[in-house]
């Protein structure tokens, strides 16, 4: 399911800071572009548009981690010579089951490239796996051209669930030795998702903040070794994305959507055995910018973000790359 | 939407379910599995030499010599790591101080490295040990956050990732 690659020294390869690579694969999708409803992009991954039955998307994004801020919000560098990364492919499919609800499936692919001046190793693999439904509780397309009343102003608003499902490699597995060869959290996962967007062309803004619960889980093994069974619980997690967006309309009629983005993540305390460890929670916040081009026929969408952590406490300072396609569709 | 499509796109969902369902975290397991070969925990180490970041080498019966026991802790100068670090420093240092509290740093390349790692994450008060030629690495399978304890008889007490700390406490305390 993945492969492993020892690089000889001098360089030493490790997959640094699996806890929290892993932790952006799911949750730091790309930054909400605008009008999703109207096929002005996609949010959190896949979000059909109002009156399409299927879409896949198809995204490659590369984050580089320069330092992290300890639990103190205080930034420290990594350790000299050392350059840590992973890249990423994530494949979604969102498909229409009713007028109003629609479901999706994420999947990822993980490419751990990290190097410390003493290590070295590249580690490929399954990354955790998404499913998610999605309410949408209005019945018309929102987005307008001008204001004529309240009912112009009504906006675009998505009740969705989503559960994680721990198919990457995690610490917990017979089928690691260490922590360079983690590709997931181990852990299933159930958030709970609100997306609230409005447009009136051609400006947007959307809010979108979840809640999420991992579920408990046993564990009677860590990185290979046996250890005496004791239970652990991740911290209940919140974020909140908000964006701002504009709208171009080119000649051929097709759209081009430039989408800036604030986000803020926070864990709560791990718990082992229904007790918190005092040492583990963390918090970031993202700034974003993304461009979205919407062909003119509204059925192909392509996409680059870029997102830098701006502040954060026990959390690694990250850059990431994004570019995807998307590709919507009536059945 | 023909019901072909529904069956196909049911069809993919549920092979994919079929793919993952090898991954042992999906269907956790509580049950206490056999020791593995590699499990030394009761088990007593030889003697063994380690280079400090001072540039300074040692054997580990030395210290064992003065200090009832020694506490090895494998960093990677990441986030986790210093939170457990801190906490070692907060919370253990002072109340068993006649044990040694050593980080083992597996990462770095050179001694100049490792001590450099050393004075920017704010450890210069703690004996850092440059595992440069994966020594210590192999005897424990260290990596991140695990944590060692080796008593005055060179039994090794503890060697497992660091957690609340409540392992920690309770092993040395039956010192």
């Amino acid at each position: 399911m993945y492969q492993y690659k020892k690089v000889m020294k001098p360089t030493k390869q490790v997959n640094i800071k699996d806890l929290f690579l892993l932790l952006t694969i799911l949750f730091f999708c790309s930054p909400t572009f605008s009008a999703s409803c109207c096929g002005g992009g996609a949010s959190s991954g896949v979000i059909l548009p109002k009156f399409d039955d299927a879409m896949w998307d198809i995204s490659f994004a590369k984050e580089t981690y320069n330092g992290y801020w300890t639990q103190q919000g205080n930034y420290q560098a990594d350790p000299v010579g050392s350059e840590l990364s992973q890249r990423r492919m994530n494949v979604s499919y969102a498909h229409r089951i009713a007028e109003q609800w629609q479901v999706n499936v994420s999947a990822s692919l993980i490419d751990n490239q990290n190097k410390y001046s003493g290590d070295s190793r590249s580690v490929q693999g399954l990354g955790d796996t998404q499913v998610g439904l999605w309410y949408e509780a209005f019945e018309r397309v929102t987005c307008v051209y001008r204001i004529n009343g309240w009912e112009s102003l009504k906006p675009s608003l998505y009740f969705g669930t989503s559960l994680t499902l721990p198919t990457g490699i995690s610490a917990y597995g017979d089928r690691v030795d260490n922590s360079f060869d983690i590709t997931g959290l181990g852990f299933y996962r159930w958030d709970s998702n609100v997306i609230i967007e409005k447009t009136v062309y051609p400006f947007s803004l959307g809010w979108q903040g979840s809640y999420g619960i991992s579920i408990k889980r046993p564990v009677n093994q860590e990185y290979g070794q046996t250890v005496t069974p004791y239970n652990k619980q991740l911290g209940e997690r919140m974020s909140s994305v908000f964006s701002g967006a504009y709208t171009w309309f080119l000649p051929n009629l097709a759209m081009l959507t430039a989408t800036v983005s604030y986000s803020t993540l926070k864990q709560a305390k791990t718990k082992y055995d229904g007790l918190n460890d005092s040492s583990s929670g963390f918090d970031k916040d993202t700034s974003g910018i993304a461009f979205a081009y919407n062909s003119s026929l509204r059925d192909w969408i392509l996409k680059i973000s870029f997102n830098q952590a701006v502040t954060g406490r026990n959390y690694p300072k990250t850059q990431t790359v994004s570019m995807g396609v998307s590709h919507v569709y009536s059945l | 939407m023909s019901i072909l499509y529904n069956v196909r796109i049911y069809s993919l969902i549920f092979t994919l379910f079929f793919i993952t369902g090898c991954q042992e975290d999906l269907f956790p397991s509580n049950d206490q599995l056999p020791e593995n070969a590699t499990a030394i925990v009761g088990t007593t180490t030889d003697d063994f030499s380690f280079t400090l970041s001072t540039s300074n080498t040692e054997l580990i019966s030395s210290r064992l010599q003065t200090a009832d026991a020694v506490v090895l802790y494998f960093t990677m100068w990441c986030p986790v790591c210093d939170s457990h670090m801190q906490y070692i420093r907060n919370n253990f240092r002072t109340e068993y101080n006649n044990v040694e509290f050593i980080f083992v740093d597996y990462v770095s390349g050179s001694i100049n490295f490792s001590s450099r790692s050393q004075r920017s994450s704010g450890y210069s008060d703690f004996d850092v040990i440059a595992d440069i030629d994966d020594n210590l690495q192999a005897i424990f399978s260290g990596t991140m956050a695990t944590t060692v304890v080796i008593d005055k008889n060179f039994i090794i007490k503890m060697n497992e990732a660091f957690k609340t700390g409540d392992k920690l406490k309770s092993t040395l305390d039956l010192l």
